[in-house]
């Protein structure tokens, strides 16, 4: 927002309303943090503890993957959108990955998604330049999968499901 | 302490339980966000999917 509002990626469509933001508030926890919360199960905690690659490189591929997929209604926009939800797919899974919990990937997750609706509810908020709202999301996103993979690396998932 | 069994991926039946763990998340957003327009809806029916995924993957983990 700090860039994209001075750089007219953004337009709010109205000066800062605390009121409107504060009665919208308990609801935009609850609707926001649940389909944040399910997705996390499906695409990244299911195959961090069930799958067939539960660690590096490729844990990170396959979750990031099916986060893409996963949002089907969306794929039709494009590339650029399946690039963006890539980005996020990634710094989520390498939060699941480096902490080794979902809560991590689930907090980064919820974190945006709030903050995005937040953000509409105080001000109001329409993107004038899509293209570029992608690519700041992208940016954003890829600065803080290199910041979690930068940390050290929490427990791993232990064999729960032999045969 | 016994000796920890290698892990056998059973892929099969883990995308069969993913796949209908995917249908319980795809079906609130169908219903709530896409037809009915409610994100309400969609918040609300998601909730089942919490309690679904969690007896469905149930259903690999190893018997006894």
């Amino acid at each position: 927002m700090a860039i994209g509002l001075p750089s007219g990626i953004y337009v709010a469509e109205r000066s800062f309303d605390l009121a409107r933001l504060l009665s919208a508030l308990p609801w935009l926890l609850l609707a926001t943090a649940v389909p944040s919360l399910s997705e996390d199960v499906l695409t990244r905690g299911f195959w961090f503890r069930q799958g067939p690659a539960r660690g590096g490189a490729a844990f990170l591929a396959l979750s990031t993957l099916v986060y893409v997929l996963n949002h089907v209604w969306r794929l039709r926009e494009g590339p650029a959108e399946w690039l963006m939800l890539a980005s996020f797919g990634l710094a989520y899974g390498a939060a699941l990955l480096r902490s080794g919990s979902l809560w991590a990937a689930f907090g980064l997750h919820w974190g945006w998604n709030l903050a995005n609706a937040l953000l509409d509810a105080g001000w109001g908020l329409s993107t004038l330049r899509p293209g570029a709202g992608r690519s700041l999301s992208i940016a954003a996103h890829l600065l803080l999968a290199a910041l979690v993979l930068l940390l050290r690396k929490g427990p791993q998932p232990t064999g729960s499901n032999p045969s | 302490m016994p000796p920890a069994q290698p892990r056998t991926w059973k892929p099969f039946r883990t995308l069969a339980v993913w796949a209908l763990i995917f249908a319980a998340y795809q079906a609130p957003e169908a219903l709530g966000q896409r037809l009915a327009g409610s994100a309400t809806l969609h918040a609300v029916l998601s909730l089942a999917v919490l309690p679904v995924a969690w007896l469905l993957s149930r259903l690999l983990q190893p018997a006894g």
